[in-house]
């Protein structure tokens, strides 16, 4: 793959990429299982001092929970204005969620083929909401109320979500070691238990099981921008502060697949010092902006 | 290119004989690639990265005036382009126009098309309706049976960017069918139209043809367009020429729109 038209924003960050001439999917496996340096741990100091921060800075408990992801901090620090919707269902808001959860039951052997996979993935979603009396506005009572058009819709949407997944790999090579449709990491920021932090990744490729050495991939819309790095720096902090035991991963991988990018950037404690900053930033940002409401 | 009224069946025709499929070239997405960047550079230097030019097959192959069709035939293409997905991912309609119009308001960024199908009086609506019903009917003859083994995949979003980011060519494919295509071609996407196909519509192909060949690094097998107003198809077997002419027309229309700076 070419190049990704990104500039990173901040110092000391390694990026690989791909092998053009490979096809694509044995290029981004290759890329994905390099061998790479010995993983560092967080850092408990910062782990300590984001906390601290983002307590400080963070809108009121009144304002209820916020669950940030590299979506809503970079919205945050985005200077443009944009129009801010609350959040409802669409058939675009459920491709993830779905499509990710087909994939893994294609690669797992359960399914044929993704429309197979999706249509069974709904069926269990609703067989849930029936069966447990899950909350209303969740995706199992808006999918169980939903017309045949949107019905639709939302199947289109997670096939070829999940097509893309599991068309991304060489899967021969790295199907044992690929965790699929993991829930996201979530770190709950301690003295400001109404603040997550979230990591939106969709695969985990471990690459040594005795030392916990894995990289994530994240499947992103769209085309690279000069914030996808940091998006990625994010992943990559989330997963050490939600899992402290262990080392940080030793790459994220972000793949694009409607420009037919990817992007590996490799982990360093300066990346997730630089995810952190952000972070903060951004925090102190949706602060100002809250507080701008409760003025207007 | 052959164009001619639909075959009886338009998936099997794009899918072709397994055994007849051109190797791929692996130089040769990235030797494209290295052409557009090349006639480019100069004339896409004065594009801001983070205001890119954006390009579409038709904006590329329409004149400027008439390359943004009125919002009713926005409207109509989209409510047949969500019973196109709804063929593929059930294989069935009941109520052509109920359905799309209930796919399409579950979709916040078609809510300016909604408004317009809820602002038409009844008379307008019911024409509409029935328009969507007829369009519905070459759809249901053409992608009520896709194997699910093809792989198919509806509303496909391309995006390609150029020069730094400085150009983008993006589109929506309806249709494409296919693994990514590993040695020899194998992805085919079909593009489907409310209006008649015309004398550019062999450029168009071209178009996508050459952005499916960028993003995925291999070229397609074939691209096709289905009028779902006539039951015409077009299909054209990808090959160098055919991306060929690809590149000329991207690089001719930057130019046209950097002239204009």
């Amino acid at each position: 793959m070419t190049k990704p038209d990104v500039a990173p924003r901040h110092d000391e960050v390694t990026l690989r990429y791909p092998v053009t001439m490979l096809p694509r999917s044995r290029a981004l496996s290759d890329l994905i299982l390099e061998p790479g340096p010995t993983p560092e741990r967080l850092d408990l100091g910062l782990r300590r001092v984001l906390a601290h921060r983002i307590a400080a800075s963070a809108p009121a408990r009144s304002w209820g929970a916020m669950r940030l992801d590299s979506y809503s901090i970079l919205a945050a620090l985005d200077e443009r204005p944009r129009e801010r919707r609350a959040f409802s269902w669409s058939p675009r808001a459920t491709k993830r969620i779905l499509g990710v959860r087909a994939a893994h039951r294609v690669l797992s052997g359960q399914c044929a083929t993704p429309t197979e996979a999706v249509r069974a993935e709904i069926d269990d979603v609703i067989n849930r909401t029936e069966q447990q009396h899950t909350r209303p506005g969740s995706l199992g009572s808006w999918l169980e109320e939903s017309t045949l058009g949107v019905r639709a819709a939302v199947i289109g949407e997670a096939v070829a979500h999940a097509t893309d997944i599991i068309t991304l790999l060489e899967w021969e090579s790295v199907r044992e070691i690929t965790t699929i449709g993991q829930a996201d990491p979530v770190w709950a920021v301690p003295g400001a238990p109404w603040i997550s932090l979230r990591g939106r990744r969709d695969l985990e490729v471990t690459l040594d099981h005795e030392h916990h050495e894995r990289a994530l991939v994240a499947l992103r819309p769209g085309r690279p921008n000069p914030h996808s790095i940091d998006d990625l720096s994010l992943v990559a902090l989330v997963e050490g502060l939600s899992q402290p035991e262990k080392p940080l991963p030793t790459r994220i991988v972000g793949v694009w697949p409607a420009s037919g990018k990817s992007i590996s950037l490799e982990v360093t404690r300066s990346t997730t010092q630089h995810a952190a900053r952000f972070v903060v930033d951004a925090v102190s940002k949706m602060r100002e902006m809250v507080g701008h409401k409760s003025a207007a | 290119m052959e164009l001619a009224a639909a075959p009886t069946d338009v998936i099997l025709s794009l899918r072709g004989q397994r055994d007849l499929r051109p190797r791929i070239d692996p130089g040769l997405a990235g030797g494209l690639r290295s052409w557009l960047e090349d006639d480019l550079a100069e004339c896409a230097s004065h594009l801001d990265p983070n205001e890119p030019l954006f390009l579409s097959p038709r904006a590329m192959t329409h004149e400027a005036l008439s390359s943004v069709p009125p919002l009713s035939a926005l409207a109509r293409g989209a409510l047949v382009s969500a019973l196109c997905t709804q063929r593929l991912s059930l294989g069935e309609v009941n109520h052509p126009m109920d359905d799309a119009l209930s796919a399409l308001e579950a979709d916040p960024a078609h809510a300016e098309l909604v408004d317009t199908v809820h602002g038409l009086d009844p008379d307008e609506f019911a024409r509409l309706s029935s328009e969507v019903a007829a369009h519905d009917t070459v759809l249901a003859r053409h992608l009520s049976r896709v194997p699910s083994s093809w792989l198919p995949r509806s509303n496909v979003r391309l995006s390609v960017p150029l020069v730094g980011g400085r150009v983008v060519l993006g589109t929506v494919v309806n249709v494409v069918l296919g693994a990514p295509s590993v040695n020899v071609a194998s992805i085919c996407l079909l593009h489907v139209t409310t209006s008649s196909l015309e004398e550019t519509t062999a450029a168009m192909l071209s178009v996508v043809a050459l952005i499916e060949t960028l993003r995925s690094g291999a070229q397609p097998l074939r691209v096709a367009s289905l009028s779902t107003a006539t039951g015409e198809v077009a299909i054209c077997d990808v090959n160098d020429h055919v991306l060929t002419q690809g590149v000329e027309l991207v690089v001719r229309a930057v130019r046209a729109r950097g002239a204009g700076q």
